[in-house]
């Protein structure tokens, strides 16, 4: 429908105002008119200021005909942005749309985007603004994630840097344990080698290069379980164990120690429940209490030991086991407690050379624990003594399940152990050879020496059958599992010993299938040679 | 597609389900970008993988994610600046559905390079609204369609939405049926 000049203006410009020659506002646009509903018949000036160019005279406004202008409206922060028009006759026009700088500015209208005429790009501006608003909380969104990133990376960073720093002190700690020991060993042997001692100088010297080595052996020993444990590659054994058996096989073999120090060594047993068989590691179970009972008595000078086991069922399947090692010993220093379970951390670091020890025992039996479902707990006081306690949880398991106790058995009736024993030792180095023969020998035995798998197998033609075979494991040409194997071939029924300086569990699984009765890890003392020959370990 | 589009996204799943969940989703659509700039530009089938992937891990068929991605659009639009915009236009479903295309115009000044849909409204018999939806993406009519129902959540009114015409059967465009059980406001 055809409409008039002025209902066309106010669709076109909803926000003008019509001002009268004498200055009066004579209408404004409907949506202007939501702000200043009663601005018809008012002075211009008294409802509007023109603020850029300034003009504060009807005759100054006139002179801002056609030109950009920005006028507030009094009373208000709100302001248009347009021009001025001369209709004729005095009359003038202002039009133009609320000004738009900042959010603010737009929604502090009341006005919505509909009050705007549709070609009008005013409203549009609002949404640019909020659009860069928008960017400005997305870049910040940005920031805040590159922040936590570098945040992640920096802890990283310091993780790294910290294990890096734990390795090479645990490096520089090894490098002493073992070297502390070899320079007593490689000394005293130079001085043998001279031969320039007395009888008595002599068999101390010896004494301490035999003591020396049982040391080091025990730090690469506890070093191998470390560093298997660490590598994820250490795996249990499970079976059926009687934990108070093991507390008591570990009080004997301790009881001789605490005897010699004037200490007590007592275990008790505080509930039927702990009597009941569970499964677990026997052999790693026996481990961490060898540690435990062995520290305490290690650093108990008055007083004595107790081991108390105790039991509480979890459900009807699983038993939480308790061994407490309680101790009357010097305590340990409430600072140090932390670190008491890192590697070559005692209480004090003199303790390692008054009492021996590794400085590894407790780090490998914390790391035990955890392996097998437990931890171990300590509470201790200086001056007073230290309670250890391991705590696991493992499955009930059958009695029936229990290792029958080995039966000894009857040792040849003569001079030495091994007397009327045929071994046939399979050893390629010569001082393996040397050492392993003369102790055998010396012991009673007959040792026959093949150097390699292939010698040792051409012996077995139908005719030769030794009481033992003692085979090494890593031999040029052909080693001693496929040595086994052919051996068994030949129809050899007698018991194979495998002896290896590999400590990898695969080697073990490979022999006891090549047909090896056990396999023992070199090197071996003489007792425990002693007890291989004769079918004791 | 704007990366607006793909954060709502990633804020749909992992806001529903976990943030491993959209790592799964992201790495299922080959998708290398962690975070998403919301201005920028991303190739519409950067949009079409993921949305796939989210109805794989849904075990959902792809219209039915579409749809409720329609939905949560609506919802993450009114919380950006977009809010305060539609209800400066529109006070009910019925007063910003014919002002849809004049709001898309005005927003395309905001994302200069985007195309944008266009809408056009006409009154429908019984009070009804028929919204046309034309846009040169194939097969994000399920997605408009919980806009259209997300637009009624937002303003609080019950609407009923139902396409009566697909491009997918064969129509020039798709078209949807907006009643108001209640009357509208």
């Amino acid at each position: 429908m055809p409409q008039d000049g002025p209902a066309v203006i106010d669709r076109l410009f909803p926000f003008h105002v019509r001002i009268a020659a004498d200055g009066t506002v004579t209408a404004v646009g409907r949506s202007l008119a939501k702000v200043l509903p009663d601005a018809p018949g008012a002075a211009f000036l008294d409802r509007f200021e023109p603020q850029r160019p300034r003009a504060s005279s009807m005759d100054e406004v006139r002179s801002l005909v056609d030109r950009l202008a920005v006028i507030g409206i009094r009373g208000t922060s709100l302001q248009m942005r347009g021009q001025f028009a001369d209709l004729g006759n005095g009359e003038l026009a202002f039009v133009g749309s609320p000004r738009i700088v900042d959010q603010s500015s737009m929604w502090s209208w009341p006005v919505g985007i509909r009050d705007f005429a549709p070609h009008d790009g005013s409203a549009d501006y609002a949404m640019v603004i909020e659009a860069a608003n928008m960017q400005l909380g997305d870049l910040e969104r940005l920031v805040a994630t590159l922040q936590e990133k570098e945040r992640e990376e920096r802890r990283l960073r310091e993780a790294a840097e910290s294990a890096s720093a734990a390795k090479s002190n645990f490096l520089a700690n090894i490098s002493h344990e073992i070297r502390t020991p070899m320079t007593a060993i490689l000394g005293f042997a130079e001085l043998l080698r001279d031969g320039n001692a007395d009888p008595a100088e002599r068999a101390d010297w010896v004494e301490t290069i035999r003591r020396n080595g049982d040391h080091l052996l025990a730090i690469i020993n506890d070093l191998l379980d470390l560093s298997k444990i660490e590598a994820g590659r250490f795996d249990l054994e499970l079976g059926a164990v009687s934990v108070p058996d093991v507390v008591r096989d570990v009080a004997r073999l301790l009881a001789v120690r605490a005897m010699s120090k004037g200490i007590r060594l007592d275990h008790s047993v505080q509930d039927e429940l702990a009597r009941v068989p569970v499964r677990s590691d026997p052999v790693r179970i026996r481990q961490i209490l060898l540690n435990l009972v062995g520290n305490a008595v290690k650093f108990t000078e008055q007083g004595g030991v107790d081991i108390a086991v105790s039991a509480e069922a979890v459900g009807t399947r699983d038993i939480d086991i308790r061994v407490a090692v309680r101790d009357t010993g010097r305590g340990i220093d409430a600072a140090l407690l932390p670190g008491l379970f890192e590697p070559f951390t005692q209480s004090d670091t003199s303790h390692t050379r008054e009492h021996g020890g590794t400085g590894l025992g407790l780090s490998i039996s914390h790391r035990l624990a955890t392996l097998l479902g437990g931890c171990i707990e300590v509470a201790s006081e200086q001056g007073r003594g230290s309670v250890f306690t391991f705590v696991f949880r493992a499955p009930r398991a059958d009695a029936a399940d229990l290792p029958e106790p080995l039966p000894l058995p009857a040792r040849p009736a003569s001079s030495g152990p091994l007397v009327g024993v045929r071994v046939l030792l399979v050893e390629d180095s010569i001082d393996s050879q040397r050492i392993l023969a003369a102790l055998m020998r010396i012991a009673g035995a007959t040792v026959d020496v093949a150097a390699d798998g292939i010698s040792a197998v051409s012996r077995f033609d139908g005719s030769y059958s030794p009481d033992l075979v003692l085979m090494d494991i890593q031999m040029p040409g052909m080693d001693g599992i496929e040595a086994t194997e052919r051996i068994r071939a030949r129809g050899y029924s007698g018991r194979v010993v495998a002896l290896t300086a590999a400590a990898l569990s695969i080697d073990r699984e490979r022999a006891r299938r090549a047909g090896c009765a056990g396999v023992h890890l070199k090197p071996v003392s003489r007792d425990d040679l002693i007890a291989i020959c004769l079918g004791e370990k | 597609m704007l990366g607006l589009v793909n954060q709502a996204l990633q804020e749909m799943v992992t806001e529903r389900l976990g943030t491993e969940a959209w790592d799964r989703i992201r790495q299922q659509a080959g998708v290398q970008d962690r975070v998403f700039v919301v201005m920028r530009q991303y190739p519409d089938q950067v949009t079409y993988d993921l949305a796939g992937a989210v109805a794989a891990q849904l075990g959902v068929p792809l219209p039915d994610a579409l749809h409720a991605f329609g939905h949560y659009w609506m919802a993450f639009a009114e919380r950006q600046p977009w809010g305060k915009v539609m209800y400066g236009m529109a006070s009910s479903v019925r007063e910003l559905l014919p002002a849809l295309n004049e709001l898309h115009t005005r927003l395309a000044l905001s994302f200069p390079g985007v195309t944008m849909p266009q809408f056009r409204c006409e009154d429908a018999e019984g009070g009804a609204l028929l919204v046309h939806y034309f846009s040169p993406r194939p097969g994000l009519a399920p997605f408009v369609h919980g806009v259209l129902e997300g637009i009624g959540a937002m303003y609080g009114e019950a609407i009923e939405v139902r396409q009566v015409q697909s491009r997918d059967g064969g129509a020039a465009h798709d078209a949807f049926l907006v009643t108001f059980p209640g009357g509208g406001a």
